[in-house]
């Protein structure tokens, strides 16, 4: 396994009678954009809040940067960046002031690297604007402006492109695969499944506070991988895949058969069926979405928005 | 031990950053200003009307200085409990100190600068009332001329730094009470409301105590205000601080005893704030 920047064990929080986090134990390597995906109230901020020290685990340990949660998460914090829910900022400062206070406390960087990190987010023109006079859009941009205070090692971002207009999600989705190809590992937390899947390498979907799967999402999706396939007669190749112990479902459609089968295994397929007398006339993996996944291993088959897990 | 100084030095002049941008402090201070300031001129209108030695030496100095800072003492205490409660409420309310924590500040270092911060800013503003004070009070003796025949026992330049010291080491226990109440409700308001509450409270009460019960000035000897009023008033019976709240009947404690009793009170308030602070969750709010 690569370097951990973050792993979790049986890590627990429980307000009262709610579990908010069940038992979770996840692996984040260096490098890459590991997504945690789940509906709203599935425990993500909650992780990412244990992880940050803001909220005090039941029970579970975890590691940061290779340092115990204990003894070394203060000194761990100093070189990552987060955005917890919604950025939270002094309405009564500019962003530009805004910046140089966190920036004063993290006691990293100058001027120059705050006026460069408000360019890059482009808040530029409305530095010297109170805060209070932002829209939620520039102030999730100036939450991402925080967050890279400091030059971080790892971010935390929990839901980055809320309150973005289109346009603005994709300029933070560049910017997060940018700073993943720099070195930087990122967390990021989503609801959005079509963002985590343009974003992410690798994700943890949560459920009910409870870890559903995780692991890369090429890897997640080519294990429940299926063949669509056409023969010189459907019928009896039907019969014969559908014995074969390691097919899982066969379907008849639009003059094709799709089998649920290990993307492994597909070339097994291609032999049975010749072995029966059976030849294939055309064969190709299909590919599962992260959308029909999800739904799959949540149990989920009626989410309320098309795209989104909750 | 010197890098947790050092951070917390650092964080109180980065919360001297943000503190000096706000309107609060500066239409505090101006309110304190103009109080004081009321104070010696007066003093200066009385003693045009009818002149004696004890109102002369009220508006020049040094007496002057002495009685402000009694004076202003009791009025200064009420602004530090809303700018503590609000300093440090707010940052609940805006979710700031989620920004804060979350990039690795120390919670109790976080608190403790904060707290030091207001201290400072309390100390500091009572050097403003010392300066303009002086400043008024050579303007209203140039005017008033030469002193009235008789004398007084107002008090003297030696005087000054210790009435100095007692009212800025009096507004300690109010800030920690701020700051305990602010943490433990999470809101500047009710950390507001129940500090001023129990201030005005706690006067009544043993007001109305120790006029029914003898044995209740054993007890009174040992709550805040009651040794703050004893702090203020040791020595100097003839400076003019009945507007200091928290006093009443029968005999103060000493000052030795106030001061330690008051300083119980700042360990032990601004421990169980710095107690509650490290181990409560921070959700949102």
């Amino acid at each position: 396994m690569d370097e951990l920047v973050v792993e979790t064990q049986a890590l627990t929080k429980r307000y009262g009678a709610v579990l908010a986090v069940d038992n979770l134990s996840i692996q984040v390597p260096r490098g890459g954009v590991f997504g945690l995906l789940g509906p709203n109230g599935s425990g993500k901020t909650t992780t990412m809040s244990m992880l940050l020290g803001l909220v005090s685990p039941t029970s579970g340990t975890f590691r940061l940067l290779g340092r115990d949660a204990n003894s070394g998460r203060q000194e761990a914090l100093h070189h990552i960046g987060a955005i917890v829910e919604s950025p939270a900022f002094y309405p009564y400062l500019s962003g530009l002031k805004n910046l140089r206070y966190f920036q004063g406390i993290i006691g990293r960087g100058d001027l120059a690297d705050v006026e460069r990190l408000l360019d890059l987010v482009g808040l530029s023109s409305r530095a010297h604007s109170k805060v209070s006079t932002y829209s939620q859009g520039m102030k999730q941009r100036l939450g991402i402006a925080y967050a890279l205070l400091g030059a971080p090692d790892l971010l935390f971002l929990d839901e980055p492109t809320n309150g973005l207009d289109p346009a603005g999600m994709a300029e933070v989705r560049e910017l997060i695969r940018q700073l993943s190809t720099e070195g930087c590992t990122v967390l990021l937390s989503s609801h959005l499944l079509h963002e985590v899947e343009q974003v992410c390498d690798r994700v943890a979907i949560l459920s009910r506070g409870r870890l559903i799967a995780q692991g890369a999402i090429r890897d997640l999706l080519r294990r429940r991988g299926a063949v669509r396939f056409s023969t010189t007669d459907d019928t009896k190749a039907a019969g014969i895949v559908s014995n074969l112990p390691w097919v899982t479902a066969v379907t008849a459609e639009d003059g094709y058969l799709t089998a649920q089968v290990p993307p492994e295994r597909s070339w097994e397929l291609s032999k049975a069926l010749a072995d029966e007398g059976v030849s294939v006339k055309e064969m190709a993996p299909v590919q599962d979405s992260l959308e029909r996944y999800f739904l799959e291993v949540t149990g989920d088959d009626n989410p309320s928005a098309q795209g989104e897990t909750s | 031990m010197t890098a947790n100084v050092a951070h917390i030095m650092n964080l109180t002049r980065w919360e001297w950053y943000k503190l000096r941008r706000r309107w609060m402090p500066w239409v505090m201070l101006a309110v304190l200003l103009v109080v004081s300031q009321l104070f010696v001129w007066v003093s200066y209108s009385i003693n045009r009307s009818e002149q004696s030695a004890d109102v002369y030496a009220n508006f020049t100095l040094p007496g002057s200085i002495a009685n402000v800072l009694g004076f202003a003492h009791g009025i200064g205490v009420f602004l530090v409990v809303i700018l503590t409660a609000s300093t440090l409420g707010t940052e609940y309310r805006w979710r700031t100190l989620h920004s804060i924590l979350a990039r690795g500040t120390g919670r109790w270092q976080y608190l403790a600068s904060k707290v030091l911060l207001l201290v400072l800013v309390a100390g500091a503003a009572l050097l403003v009332v010392t300066a303009t004070t002086a400043v008024s009070s050579l303007i209203a003796g140039a005017l008033a001329g030469d002193a009235p025949p008789g004398s007084s026992d107002s008090p003297q330049w030696i005087d000054v730094p210790v009435v100095f010291g007692k009212a800025w080491f009096s507004f300690l226990p109010y800030i920690a009470l701020a700051t305990f109440f602010t943490v433990l409700t999470t809101s500047s308001a009710a950390g507001m409301a129940i500090s001023l509450v129990y201030y005005y409270a706690e006067s009544i009460v043993v007001a109305i105590f120790l006029n029914l019960f003898t044995w209740f000035e054993t007890v009174a000897s040992y709550m805040l205000g009651r040794n703050v009023t004893a702090l203020m008033r040791s020595g100097e019976d003839t400076m003019v601080l009945n507007f200091v709240i928290g006093g009443g009947f029968g005999s103060f404690p000493s000052a030795l005893h106030a001061f330690l009793v008051l300083a119980v009170y700042v360990l032990a308030m601004v421990g169980l704030a710095i107690w509650l602070f490290r181990r409560r969750d921070l959700t949102g709010n």
